[in-house]
């Protein structure tokens, strides 16, 4: 029970901030990038692999989202698991190159596939072309209603049963098996690993985590429009990781409150957020490796433990 | 007659490494395939376990190692050791030693997910097994430290507990003793020969270390360029004059 203590001042947090809508609308916007990065955490620090292209995931997840809730009047939740359904199933499309090359390669691959669906997505009708979708509802659940407060916590919700998942793998075969082939293929497979599969099987789960977050972000904000999956957020969701600490819920979480939160607390300033979160990212990269949550002497969730 | 390997050729551009390579080894036997530096053993024990292709034939227990894939030659019962180390060196002893395991395990993701009772039972049993063989191996206060803060031998260690926890028939090792001194080696063969004696093991190893090859193998198969040159036991091989001609003017015969 010890390891899902640090849960609890998030739940306390919203509590002060109850007439500030806004501010609380920040910490939404917080938790669904945390989603997200922990879809770019899983296929990264987990698997090994590299994607510049997850934005189309976070798109696809928006847009099935979106298509299913304003023009289908599908109710919100099965429209949700939709999302992460459909950019599952193109994900392990886009993993199967993943199989044949590795690194570089699969970098420029992906981030070819990143464009490729941004592209798509301004040309078809239904998607609203370059103008997107407007006035995407606020999903209101059963005694919820819509509003800033539980649109936090249900998304809280959501991180922590990720959480809870996640934690669970980590210390069992799937995860382990993930390790494995992400530090040593050829020492993996001598041991059973079909690495094809967990290659696949990380790209799935990314791409679901990815379009789950873009399902919620597409009622978050209310309105969506291609210009808003590019390739920067792709590089974002990567850059969001690395700052924050690798292989962590907490650390991924730090690196989306980073990359989220700081240009609204900075935007009655006239300084270049872009500027600071590019230094930022030298200097981590530079002097903590393990990102933020190094200060906090907080190492990654699989090597402190156990196993 | 446990492993077979008949006519087994693997080409590197050009470069014939293992060539119409044939072998086979006694079930329960402690073979050793020596040879100079770049003789071709290390690429037979790849072939054999599909980390190269390769054309020929290598039955084991009536099974063909190289019409299946890499994974799942673990599974028909070879494992194996690398001579470059192949840790899994962000994870702890812990999780190195479990991944041995990995074939064994029956739970699938939801039990993983939900906690389920097969769940905790064979995590349980993984434990027990992973700390065993790490108290026979005199590794187990590592068991918690990431595998690559180890001194060298230890790691070397953790890889034959890796392969040993898989409960294999054929154990693999490429160069166990490379890299360690003297009362390290001695330390290690004596390890070997138990673990080979507790799980009734057949081992197929390839070492530069003539001492210990003598000493410990019931058979020898030597190569060079690719091809087998002598076969026998230990006195044979020792009289063999091709076995010295290839040796001769090889760093590797005047270290051991
Ligand atoms: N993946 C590869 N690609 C190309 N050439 C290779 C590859 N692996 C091995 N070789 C070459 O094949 C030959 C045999 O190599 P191998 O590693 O099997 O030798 P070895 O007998 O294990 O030698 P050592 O005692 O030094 O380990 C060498 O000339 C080596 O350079
Ligand atoms: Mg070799």
């Amino acid at each position: 029970m010890k390891k899902y203590l640090w849960f609890i001042p998030f739940v306390l947090v919203p509590l002060p901030f109850l007439g500030y809508p806004f501010l609380l609308s920040i910490f939404v916007l917080i938790g669904i990038y945390t989603i997200a990065a922990i879809g770019m955490d899983v296929l990264t620090t987990w698997a090994g692999q590299i994607s510049i292209g997850n934005a189309a995931f976070f798109a696809v997840g928006a847009y099935t989202s979106a298509i299913l809730v304003v023009n289908f009047h599908v109710p919100f939740l099965i429209a949700f698991l939709a999302s992460g359904l459909f950019a599952m199933i193109i994900g392990i499309v886009v993993g199967l190159p993943a199989l044949r090359v590795s690194g570089f390669y699969l970098a420029v691959v992906t981030m070819a596939f990143g464009i490729a669906v941004q592209q798509i997505i301004g040309v078809f009708q239904i998607t609203g072309g370059y103008n997107g979708i407007r006035n995407i509802p606020v999903p209101s659940f059963w005694i919820f209603k819509a509003s800033p407060v539980y649109q936090y916590y249900i998304v809280l919700f959501i991180v922590f049963l990720i959480f809870i998942v996640l934690s669970r793998i980590s210390f069992s075969k799937s995860g382990l098996a993930l390790f494995a082939m992400r530090d040593s293929e050829i020492a993996a497979r001598a041991f059973g690993v079909n690495s094809l599969k967990y290659k696949l099987a990380a790209f799935a789960a990314s791409a679901a985590l990815t379009g789950l977050a873009g399902s919620l972000y597409a009622s978050a904000i209310g309105f969506i429009s291609p210009s808003q999956f590019d390739l920067t957020l792709s590089l974002d969701l990567l850059a969001m990781v690395i700052v924050g600490g690798t292989g962590s819920v907490m650390g991924v979480m730090i690196g989306a409150a980073f990359f989220v939160g700081l240009p609204f607390l900075l935007s009655g300033y006239n300084i270049s957020i872009t500027i600071i979160q590019g230094v930022a990212l030298i200097v981590i990269l530079l002097f903590l490796p393990k990102g933020l949550l190094q200060i906090f002497k907080i190492t990654d969730l699989f090597k402190k433990k156990v196993i | 007659m446990i492993l077979s390997i008949k006519a087994l050729s693997v080409k590197f551009k050009g470069l014939i490494a293992s060539n119409n390579f044939s072998m086979d080894v006694e079930k329960g036997s402690f073979h050793s395939l020596i040879g100079p530096n770049g003789a071709g053993k290390t690429t037979v024990v790849n072939a054999l376990t599909r980390v190269v292709s390769s054309t020929g034939t290598a039955l084991f227990e009536d099974v063909d190692l190289l019409k299946m894939p890499a994974h799942k030659i673990i599974n028909a019962g070879v494992a194996r050791t690398f001579q470059n180390l192949e840790l899994f060196k962000n994870l702890t002893v812990m999780g190195n030693l479990f991944i041995g395991a990995y074939h064994t395990i029956n739970y699938n993701f939801f039990d993983e997910i939900f906690s389920t009772k097969s769940y905790k039972f064979e995590q349980s049993k993984i434990v027990q097994n992973v700390t065993e063989i790490s108290e026979m191996l005199d590794i187990k206060r590592y068991l918690n430290m990431p595998v690559s803060s180890l001194p060298y031998g230890t790691q070397k260690l953790v890889e034959i507990g890796r392969a040993v926890i898989s409960k294999p028939k054929l154990l693999i090792l490429d160069e166990p003793f490379a890299g360690l001194n003297d009362q390290e080696s001695e330390k290690l063969k004596e390890e070997i020969l138990r673990i080979k004696n507790l799980y009734d093991l057949t081992i197929l190893m390839i070492e530069h270390d003539m001492r210990i090859v003598m000493s410990v193998s019931d058979k020898i198969t030597v190569m060079n360029f690719g091809e087998k040159i002598a076969e026998g036991n230990p006195s044979e091989i020792i009289r063999d004059r091709k076995v010295a001609e290839a040796y001769l003017g090889d760093r590797s015969y005047s270290r051991s």
